[in-house]
């Protein structure tokens, strides 16, 4: 049984806790906490002579010294009948009916290192319990929760909805570790359809068109900064349309007809990449298609006036507004491919920060052909370019990733959200 | 016998090309060979009647026009034919 000094303990730790978050504090409202982020208790058994308690009171430690995780504490429960700086450990009798009765109510086999967080425990440490301990503190910062280790020490009821049932959908793979199928399932749709993207040549003549009125001179620097100046800022283009559309269609990513429309633009855009692809299959000739001669003589003479300003700083200038001229003309040549994924990721719910990772991956597979061209013109101040054959099968990859998007995004939006 | 190669430095599959017409040029050093810039060389394209799809690639035997390759072709397929002209 848990003894008097051990409830007042753990009052104390908690008046404390709730006092500094300034929330009011009750006895029985002890276990529950309204505003976010909310108090996370951590409830650590352990004994000196287990390796897997070394290593998870390291990892906790690294936890309680982290200033995002200011909302949690660590209470530790040491199980051992002597303490290792020498004596006999006051807490013995007590901890181990603790750790009896929590493993009684987690229906687990009562050993250390066990972990006790709001309605979940742990047994042992392992890669998979390390990943999920911060999962669980996140849960439950950002929702009010019952910490079942305060009902048990207050001898209160344990009903069966305080139990966390919920699993992480992770799995350890060898070699890699903890794998979440969600990330990587969204990082793979942002690798396949940047690539894919990025392999369509609408903007890539522009960059050759610049880099081949620069090579005569063969000035590296010249070249590096204007070359890499185009790419950076059809980069930062492609980044501003794609994030500011995940922050706007997250908040109506959830409504049918917005999902509708999108789903029937993402069917449009698959229907006229198979149209194009079949229209050039047709062709036997694989070369450059000669369009909007006026639009193009316009942006050469653009591109010739900016090559042949003396200031670099000028000539940057106009290298800068090139790039935002060509890729704003050119998004459309895109067929919506950024904007399906960006809307992927607001179906996800991820907008912000938490979207930030996955766009910044789609454009690097999106300017990585750009950067291969360039890397290789900087390397041996000769232009190496990818055959067009591959653009042809883009539109044919292109199309049927789009009409697939299309058709998850009206009737199965369960999918894109990658829920296995 | 002439080569003549109609090409754009913004055109991929033209810079494909010009690689393999140069070592077309190395392969045949009797043979004359002409490269015209789609975007500088109007009159040539128009000369030639270049049309919607770059390069173009035409072999001209005794100032008639013989045969036009039209995009990205392999040396192989561009060497049978001029040696086909070569050996009549």
């Amino acid at each position: 049984m848990i003894s008097k000094w051990q409830k007042l303990l753990l009052a104390m730790t908690s008046v404390f806790l709730l006092s500094s978050s300034g929330g009011d504090f009750s006895v029985q409202e002890a276990n529950r906490v309204s505003e976010p982020p909310h108090q996370v208790n951590i409830h650590f058994f352990y004994s000196e002579y287990c390796t897997h308690c070394s290593e998870e009171k390291v990892f906790l430690d690294e936890i309680s010294q982290d200033e995002k995780y200011h909302n949690v504490s660590i209470i530790k429960y040491l199980t051992d009948s002597h303490l290792s700086e020498g004596g006999v450990n006051p807490d013995y009798t007590r901890n181990n009916e603790l750790i009896e009765e929590v493993a009684d109510v987690f229906d687990i086999t009562a050993g250390t290192p066990m972990t006790v967080i709001g309605g979940k425990a742990f047994l042992g440490f392992n890669a998979i319990i390390k990943y999920s301990i911060p999962k669980y503190i996140e849960k439950y910062s950002e929702n009010e929760h019952v910490d079942v280790m305060n009902k048990i020490i207050n001898e209160e009821t344990i009903a069966p909805g305080d139990i966390d049932t919920s699993v992480l959908d992770i799995i350890e793979l060898p070699l890699i570790g903890i794998v979440d199928p969600k990330t990587v399932s969204l990082g793979l749709v942002a690798v396949v359809l940047g690539l894919v993207d990025g392999f369509n040549p609408c903007a890539m003549w522009v960059l050759l068109f610049l880099i081949s009125l620069l090579l005569p001179n063969a000035d590296r620097k010249r070249i590096f900064i204007l070359g890499g100046a185009f790419i950076l800022t059809s980069a930062l283009f492609y980044f501003a349309l794609m994030m500011a559309w995940v922050n706007t269609a997250v908040f109506i990513a959830g409504n049918l007809a917005f999902r509708i429309i999108v789903g029937a633009f993402a069917l449009a855009a698959g229907g006229y990449n198979l149209y194009q692809f079949i229209k050039n299959i047709r062709q036997k000739d694989v070369g450059c298609e000669v369009t909007d001669e006026k639009q193009r003589v316009k942006l050469m003479d653009r591109v010739r006036k900016i090559v042949n300003q003396n200031k670099l700083i000028l000539a940057l200038l106009g290298v800068i507004a090139l790039a935002l001229i060509v890729n704003f003309i050119e998004v459309a040549c895109s067929a919506g491919l950024p904007l399906a994924f960006a809307n992927i990721l607001a179906i996800n719910g991820l907008a912000g920060w938490s979207s930030l990772g996955y766009v910044l991956l789609y454009i690097l597979f999106f300017i990585i052909d750009d950067l291969v061209v360039f890397t290789i013109v900087m390397l041996t101040l000769k232009i190496k370019v990818v055959s067009n054959k591959i653009a042809r099968y883009n539109h044919l990859i292109g199309g049927i990733i789009m009409i697939a998007i299309g058709i998850l995004m009206i009737f199965f939006p369960s999918i894109l959200q990658f829920n296995f | 016998m002439n080569v003549v190669i109609i090409s754009a430095v913004w055109c991929p599959s033209c810079l494909i090309m010009l690689g393999r017409y140069h070592e077309l040029q190395n392969k045949y050093p009797n043979i004359q060979f002409i490269e015209y810039d789609y975007d500088n060389d109007k009159q040539a394209v128009a000369e030639h009647k270049v049309w919607k799809t770059l390069p173009v690639f035409i072999i001209y035997k005794n100032n008639e026009e013989v045969a036009r390759f039209i995009g990205e072709k392999s040396i192989k397929e561009i060497s049978l034919k001029i040696e086909s002209f070569i050996d009549d």
